[in-house]
Order: structure tokens, then C-alpha cells, then sequence
């Protein structure tokens, strides 16, 4: 077809992946509003914890297209600069994560507590599973990049930046269906 | 490479950036009801996000402009989730649920509710089984006392399909909680042990309304042979008890080991005793040894049921089985009412 190998097998793979969170929010959204006992979300969410980890994961976005950018004119610095300022966004979610989850739990919300709680960490787990593999994939490319190890520098960063960005907007799905409807 | 792209250059950054700063303003305008400064309907956060979704997929992973093959491998799955997700949830009848509504056990919304519309809200939201966690595994030493519905009705619901059920407990949830907790963030106070007690009398409202249609075979009772007494009391009470004690009881008065006892060979169902059986069948028991074995599980009262429907099972339950105990009136059920 003419397209690059890689980018093929990634957007294949990220179809793949839709099935995946599909399946986790399919699971979320059949079992949202069927608890009985507490918590509840409004009871253990926390509107500006959550907003700083969605501003934080959008710009971490934009350093990634910066870094692919920069890789693919051959800007072996500035595509460094961004990758890891993509990777320090991606450690700073994590961080509010565990924040947010250990929080959670101290509010009574284990992960067997409800139906909400178990399809919640689940959810949110798994994403946040992803992002830990992004910044480890982001930092494995840096580290070829800066080794001159990297064949077509610009292709590889991009189809790590694909994986970022895909993980994004899952992001976007989940902070929409699970935290902003809770508010309508 | 570098300064041959440099007119590009600045341009795609520039790009990035005004991208960047829309998908910003998206994000702050979703934000609005998160921070209760005012009310966006669900249908436009919904659109919001998926302008948001869609702008980073062709801009910032560049599927505008690449190979139409990669939406293809992206925009089918996503597509055929998103159909899926809307299949369970019509199946699920997700739709019109949302957690705020499901804060039943919240303790003033639940203080509120009349225990139909806390019964409405269980078995509409969670369904029977998760109204009753023993129904899940119910049968051999379901623990008496532990959360959830009594073991005798967790052995009911069971034992019957979920409709069938749905339609006799239909609004007798109490809404009781074991234990509430409050919550260190939101100070809302919420249930941490949901001891969903059984509030029966509404449902048993319906079995009194029906036993008050008074049972034709009951006519003339009073001026028939003993025999002939006998044998309707018999015939009656195999009904009622079939239809109210076999559950716990089970068939041939055999209980169930530990939980349930046997009513076969048990000593109030032999002998001169037939107050005793009768006040057991009209107030409920709880706590009782019988032959040495304890039953912590409470017995319902079934003062509902009418005296002849008692005077008749507990014929049936005095003769049945090799037990010995003599026949019982409707007059000594109503004696002791």
C-alpha cells in the first residue's frame, strides 16, 4: 500500500485498543447509577484534581506533536527537549492518579467496595497502565535517539506519538463520561 | 533538512499551538458545571468531546491528509464500540440511570422514600441479586445475620426466578443500612454496609388482601363430620404450605440443616402443643433451640394469612411427615390472634 510498516501495525494495534477501553467503558457506563451503597462519584471526586490532569495530559499532547515535529526535521535536541517534557507530563498524571486513588480509598472506597468502584479502578487503572507504558516507550526512543540507534528517527516518534496521543483521547472519553456527567 | 523546511516550519508549530489552545477552550468550557458555575446539558459535553476527539485524531496524530487506510483501521472498531457500548446500555436500560439518582442509601434521601419507592428503586437499579448478596450462593450455611436479606428470603429469592420474585417483593425493601459512614471528602453521609433488611408487610399486604376472599371450601365448615373437617383443613393447608413454608421448610418438612429447621419430628408439631404451634405461625420466631441445634435465622410472622388458612397448615404441618399432633380450628387460630 505503500504506507509505513510501523504506522500501519500501530493504527491496527489501536484499533485493537478501542475494543479494549470499549469493553471497560461499556462495562462502566452499563453498571453507572446501579449501586446501592456508598461512595458514590460526588462523594470522592475532586473537580480540580481531575481538571489539572486533564490540562496536564492535553499539553503533554501538544509537546508530543512538538517532539514528532522536531524528530521528523531532525532536531535531535529539541526532539529530546520535548520527549521528555512529554514524559514529565505523563509522570505528572500519574502522580494525581495515585493522589486521586489512595484519596478514593481513604474515603471508603476500596476496590471491591461497589459496582462503581470496581468498574472505576478498572477503567482508570488501565489507563493509567497506559500512560506508564507511554512514558516508558517515550523514554526508550529518547534514549535510542540521543544513542543514534534510530533508523528514521521522525517515523518512530511518531508512531510512539500516535500511542500518546491515543492515550489522550481515551482521556477525553473518560473524562467526559466518567467525571463531567456526573455534574449535568 | 532543518532550514529547507524552515517556511513550514513555524507554520506547523503555529498550527499546534491555535489547535492547542482550541481543544484549551473546549476543555475549560466542559468544565463549566464541574466547578458549579452553571449547567451544560449532557448532549453537549457528549459533542464537546467528541469535536475534542476527533480534532486530536486528524490533527495532532495526522490522520487529515495520511493514508485513508488508517482511519479505516481506527474509525471501524471505534465505531463498532460505540454501537456496542449504546447496545448493553439499551439492554441494561442504562440510559436514564446516572449515580446521582442511584444515591439511595443516602441516608435523607432514603428517610424520604416510602419503602415501596425504596423497593422500586432496588429492583429497578440493582436487580434481585444484588438486592440480596446471599442469592448468589445461598444454599448450605448461608451465614444468618450477615448483610444483606435474611437467609429464609435469600433461600426464597433463590429459589425463584427473578420476575416471579420481582413481582412478590416488589417495593418491601426498607432501606435499612447497617452501618453509616460519612464521607471525609464531600461530608455526605452514605452507606458503608448496606443491611438491606426485609420490610415484609407490604408484600404480604397482597397475600392478606387475597386470603380475605374468604375460601369456599370453607362453607357450612362448622356443621361438617370431623372427617370431613379434616380433610379440607388438610387439603387447604398442603396449599399453604406449598405456597409460604416448603421454601425454608422444604417439601417434606425436612428444613434445611442449620439454618432452616425440620418440622418433621418436632416436638411443638407433636403433642398437646397446639397453641404453642399455632403463636409461632401468627407472631414469628427467632433464636430458638429445637433438639439441641440452634437457628439463629428469624421466622417471619404470617399473621396475614387468614385463620383458616392457619388453622390449615398447621394441620397439615401436625399430621404430615409421621408427626403426631392433633387437628386445629379456624376458632383456636382466632382465640389466640
Amino acid at each position: 500500500m505503500g504506507v509505513p510498516h510501523y504506522k500501519l501495525a500501530m493504527w491496527t494495534f489501536l484499533g485493537s485498543e478501542c475494543f479494549f477501553f470499549g469493553s471497560l467503558l461499556a462495562t462502566y457506563m452499563t453498571y453507572r447509577g446501579k449501586t446501592q451503597s456508598g461512595p458514590i462519584p460526588l462523594d470522592v471526586f475532586d473537580p480540580a484534581v481531575t481538571s489539572i490532569s486533564t490540562f496536564d495530559l492535553l499539553a503533554s499532547s501538544l509537546f508530543m506533536v512538538f517532539a514528532v515535529h522536531y524528530a521528523k526535521v531532525g532536531d535531535l535536541k529539541k526532539m529530546l527537549f520535548w520527549t521528555g517534557a512529554t514524559m514529565l507530563g505523563g509522570l505528572i498524571f500519574l502522580g494525581f492518579q495515585f493522589y486521586e486513588f489512595s484519596h478514593f480509598y481513604h474515603a471508603g472506597l476500596g476496590f471491591t467496595t461497589n459496582i462503581f468502584a470496581s468498574s472505576f479502578y478498572i477503567l482508570t487503572g488501565f489507563h493509567g497502565t497506559h500512560v506508564a507504558i507511554g512514558v516508558f516507550l517515550l523514554g526508550s526512543t529518547a534514549w535510542a535517539a540521543a544513542r543514534g540507534h534510530l533508523v528514521d528517527m521522525g517515523e518512530t516518534t511518531e508512531v510512539i506519538g500516535l500511542y500518546w496521543h491515543f492515550v489522550d483521547i481515551v482521556w477525553i472519553a473518560i473524562f467526559t463520561l466518567v467525571y463531567l456527567l456526573e455534574y449535568t | 533538512m532543518a532550514g529547507g523546511h524552515g517556511g513550514d516550519h513555524s507554520g506547523a508549530i503555529k498550527l499546534y499551538i491555535g489547535i492547542f489552545v482550541a481543544l484549551t477552550v473546549l476543555t475549560v468550557v466542559e468544565m463549566i458545571p464541574l466547578f458549579g458555575l452553571g449547567d451544560l446539558p449532557a448532549s453537549v459535553l457528549i459533542a464537546l468531546s467528541v469535536v475534542k476527539f476527533v480534532v486530536v485524531c486528524y490533527f495532532f496524530m495526522h490522520l487529515l491528509g495520511d493514508h485513508p487506510i488508517f482511519q479505516r483501521l481506527f474509525f471501524i472498531p471505534l465505531l463498532m464500540v460505540v454501537a456496542t457500548i449504546g447496545v448493553l446500555m439499551t439492554l441494561a436500560g442504562s440510559w436514564s440511570l446516572n449515580y446521582r439518582k442511584a444515591a439511595v442509601l443516602d441516608r435523607a434521601a432514603v428517610a424520604a422514600m416510602t419503602p415501596e419507592q425504596r423497593g422500586e428503586a432496588c429492583l429497578a437499579r440493582a436487580g434481585v441479586k444484588d438486592c440480596c448478596p446471599e442469592a448468589a450462593a445461598p444454599a448450605e450455611g448461608a451465614a444468618a445475620g450477615s448483610a444483606g436479606f435474611d437467609p429464609a428470603t435469600c433461600q426464597l429469592l433463590a429459589r425463584h426466578d427473578s420476575e416471579a420474585i420481582a413481582a412478590r417483593y416488589r417495593g418491601v425493601w426498607s432501606g435499612d443500612c447497617n452501618a453509616w459512614a460519612k464521607s471525609a471528602i464531600t461530608g455526605n453521609e452514605y452507606c458503608a454496609s448496606p443491611g438491606l433488611v426485609l420490610d415484609v408487610a407490604p408484600a404480604y399486604a397482597a397475600v392478606k388482601e387475597a386470603a380475605s376472599a374468604k375460601d369456599p371450601r370453607f362453607d357450612g365448615f362448622d356443621a361438617k363430620s370431623d372427617a370431613d373437617k379434616l380433610a379440607v383443613l388438610m387439603g387447604v393447608g398442603k396449599e399453604v404450605y406449598d405456597a409460604n413454608c416448603a421454601a425454608c421448610h422444604q417439601a417434606e418438612g425436612q428444613g434445611l440443616a442449620g439454618v432452616f429447621p425440620p418440622l418433621a419430628n418436632d416436638p411443638v408439631a407433636n403433642g398437646g402443643k397446639a397453641d404453642e404451634h399455632i403463636n409461632v405461625v401468627l407472631k414469628g420466631l427467632s433464636g430458638k433451640v429445637i433438639n439441641g441445634v440452634t437457628y439463629a435465622a428469624a421466622m417471619a410472622p404470617w399473621a396475614q394469612l387468614s385463620n383458616e388458612q392457619i388453622a390449615s397448615v398447621v394441620t397439615y404441618e401436625r399430621q404430615s411427615w409421621g408427626n403426631k399432633g392433633e387437628a386445629v380450628m379456624p376458632a383456636q387460630v382466632a382465640a389466640l390472634r
